[in-house]
């Protein structure tokens, strides 16, 4: 296994060229990065840019993974660039996406159900949205996956749809399978599930056999007023423990990229996204939030409801901050970097004590 | 819960508890400012100076050690005379210990054949029993399903015996879903809700409330914190109107003739649901339900393991005496008779 990051959220993004980017990424010592969308290395799929690209990841022995964006039709006019880059044809913009990445030997391509929204509760989720009903749109995402599929089986790539928060681990996997796990895999965010009241254990074990990109990611819960409450922490530092995951995913892919994603560095004062001035999207009294999660069984989250008792014990000891003083920090881009090497230092300390090599493929 | 939710719940659980025009009773060992050698006659007595218009007995030998019917008809003449109605609870019903609990003779004051007649002199008009123990729901072998199943018998033969109803009550050990069935197993015998209880079974108490909502005959007024800790909940006794019961809300849906009866508990109960072991003895807890009283939790102390006191009441058992005998004097009188 190698240990990088994703590109997306690390200082540098949005103002770094890819090659650049990763340029910066080998200083720091990250084993590769996973640029979330081919756009995003190159907004026009620049051939230049992404050869330049795969060059200083050659040169440098870094991995390369990228990625394709929404597949879930009903969330597609959120990003109008897929279909720009078809001229108007968005199943000709993934096709374009996907031929430049088989074009500099990227054959991992994430893709994904929906996008977090800045409300309160549970509409923070599109899979609680009042005007579609989230049947709906899984039905509509495995049916543009579908045509996405040959497409991807002609260029050798797989599709890896991530265990976003708004989607559980039992939805994905029933999605791998009907479209085909030949082509389609899963992007495995080692956080996001907890959204879901899922425990990592559990979503681990549901998910390896179809693993082929992460988003390795720790996040802390409070409980809340209104249900619990999630917070983004440095690997190590929340409630995913690691040493629940990595042997499962290296059982299953030893070759499997770990790829980090740590929190957007924000200018002072800035309001993350997740926000603990808005009242939590863990809407678990909700009664509308429960109904929601037919495959949620009564062990599964009485484990995950252990994980909010540990982290509020942990707070009460004086061994993490809470929620609240927790946002108020100071995260800017040294910060970021801080989160980054700290998160380096709890997966190789994971990786080492499970006897899991860290090394070139 | 935040505080001014817990506020406003104890103003209307009190309005509700004082407006409900239901019957008031109490239980011997709750009576207001009775000491603790006190004679049943004394209780009686107090009993009805509190307000109360009726007393549950834990025992009619709490009456007459021997069941003499000469001195269980001066306990009913008095009784009348102050317009108190009786009540008693009978010996526990569980299956493996009726042997050594009842005893083999039926005669005998222990037993509760000896007891149901004795109730007659008495004019005890309504038996409250229980099963078990938590502990017996946790046991492997016999299961706990063989355990309720040949509880019916014994139920049975208690309701074929008297003459007026037999109330079993939610106890630690049994959940509604349980007792629903075992009432349909057992034609006759009614459902003593006792809301703190349901809550050591993880029920959320309304939803325990509306699955046996038919088949009450008495209500048992108590109220409780739910505090998380370590391991789950514990079950933290609070004033009345101060824990997280929906009391108003428990009021609107049992019968409007069951009275309520003042019952005090004192046991702390703890439920360690991060414990599958444990967890694996809830087969007909639903995430719904879960998530419903983790919705009426609080926050623990800042030791891991032990509740933090008070809340916004006290839990102290003076205190909540107190309470109740406020309560007991404020309320409404009831708008129809007894407990039959």
């Amino acid at each position: 296994m190698r240990l990088g990051s994703d590109a997306l959220k690390l200082p540098g993004a949005s103002t770094l060229s890819a090659p650049a980017q990763l340029e910066q990424a080998a200083e720091h010592g990250l084993d590769g990065l996973f640029f979330r969308t081919m756009l995003h290395m190159t907004p026009t799929l620049d051939p230049g840019v992404l050869r330049e690209a795969r060059e200083v990841a050659d040169a440098h022995g870094m991995y390369l993974e990228s990625g394709l964006g929404k597949i879930n039709p009903y969330g597609l006019a959120e990003a109008p660039e897929i279909r720009a880059v078809g001229d108007g044809d968005t199943v000709l913009g993934f096709r374009r996406m996907m031929e430049a990445a088989a074009a500099i030997g990227i054959t991992e391509l994430w893709v994904a159900t929906a996008n977090y929204k800045p409300y309160g509760g549970r509409f923070a989720y599109d899979r609680f949205r009042t005007d579609a009903p989230w049947a709906d749109q899984l039905a509509a995402s495995a049916k543009l996956a579908g045509v996405l599929a040959p497409i991807a089986r002609d260029l050798g790539l797989h599709l890896n749809a991530e265990t976003h928060e708004e989607i559980t681990s039992f939805e994905l996997v029933r999605l791998v399978e009907q479209v085909g796990p030949d082509v389609m895999g899963i992007t495995y965010d080692t956080a996001n599930p907890l959204q879901r009241a899922e425990h990592p254990a559990l979503t681990a074990q549901r998910l390896a056999p179809y693993v082929r990109q992460t988003h390795i990611k720790d996040a802390a819960l409070f409980f809340d007023p209104h249900g619990v409450r999630y917070q983004m922490r440095p690997n190590g530092q929340g409630v995913v423990d690691l040493q629940w995951i990595l042997p499962e995913l290296d059982r299953h892919n030893p070759g499997l990229h770990l790829s980090l994603e740590i929190a957007d560095a924000r200018p002072e004062g800035g309001t993350p996204l997740i926000s603990t001035t808005r009242a939590t999207g863990i809407a678990l009294y909700d009664p509308e939030w429960i109904a929601g999660h037919p495959d949620l069984e009564v062990g599964e989250m009485a484990q995950w409801l252990s994980l909010v008792q540990s982290c509020e014990d942990r707070v009460q000891a004086g061994e993490i901050p809470g929620p609240v003083e927790y946002e108020d920090r100071v995260y800017g881009v040294a910060e970021a970097w801080v989160w980054v090497e700290e998160s380096l230092g709890y997966v190789r300390s994971v990786a080492q004590t499970a006897g899991i090599a860290l090394s070139d493929d | 819960m935040t505080e001014s939710m817990a506020e406003s719940m104890a103003e209307s659980t009190q309005a509700a508890l004082l407006t409900s025009g239901r019957a008031w009773g109490v239980c011997l060992r709750d009576v207001p400012g009775l000491a603790a050698d006190a004679g049943v006659l004394e209780a009686i007595e107090r009993a009805a100076s509190a307000g109360a218009t009726l007393l549950q007995l834990p025992s009619v030998q709490a009456a007459s050690a021997t069941l003499d019917p000469g001195e269980l008809r001066t306990v009913r003449a008095c009784a009348a005379d102050t317009g108190v109605t009786l009540t008693a609870a009978l010996p526990p019903a569980h299956p493996d210990r009726l042997s050594w609990v009842w005893g083999t003779d039926p005669d005998a004051v222990g037993h509760p054949l000896a007891q149901l007649q004795a109730g007659e002199h008495l004019g005890i008009a309504s038996w409250h029993v229980t099963v078990g123990q938590e502990a017996d729901r946790l046991r492997l072998d016999p299961s706990w399903a063989s355990q309720l199943h040949r509880t019916v018998p014994v139920l049975r033969s208690l309701v074929a015996v008297a003459s007026c109803p037999v109330v079993l009550k939610t106890h630690e050990e049994m959940t509604t879903f349980e007792l629903e069935r075992l009432c349909g197993q057992v034609p006759g015998l009614a459902v003593g809700l006792s809301p703190v209880n349901v809550v050591a079974r993880l029920e959320d108490p309304l939803a325990a409330t509306a699955r046996v909502a038919p088949l009450v005959h008495s209500v048992f007024l108590d109220d409780c914190a739910l505090v998380r800790v370590p391991d789950g909940l514990t079950r933290a006794m609070r004033r009345l109107g101060e824990g997280c019961l929906p009391w108003a809300d428990i009021l609107d849906l049992v019968p409007p003739q069951a009275p309520i009866v003042v019952d005090l508990h004192r046991a702390e109960l703890r439920m360690p649901l991060h414990s599958p072991a444990w967890l694996a003895h809830q087969p007909d807890l639903t995430p719904a339900e879960l998530a419903a009283l983790y919705a009426r939790s609080e926050p623990g102390s800042s030791e891991p393991g032990r509740p933090r006191p008070g809340g916004p009441g006290s839990d102290r058992l003076e205190e909540r005496l107190r309470r109740a005998e406020q309560l007991l004097a404020s309320r409404a009188p009831a708008s129809m008779a007894g407990a039959r």
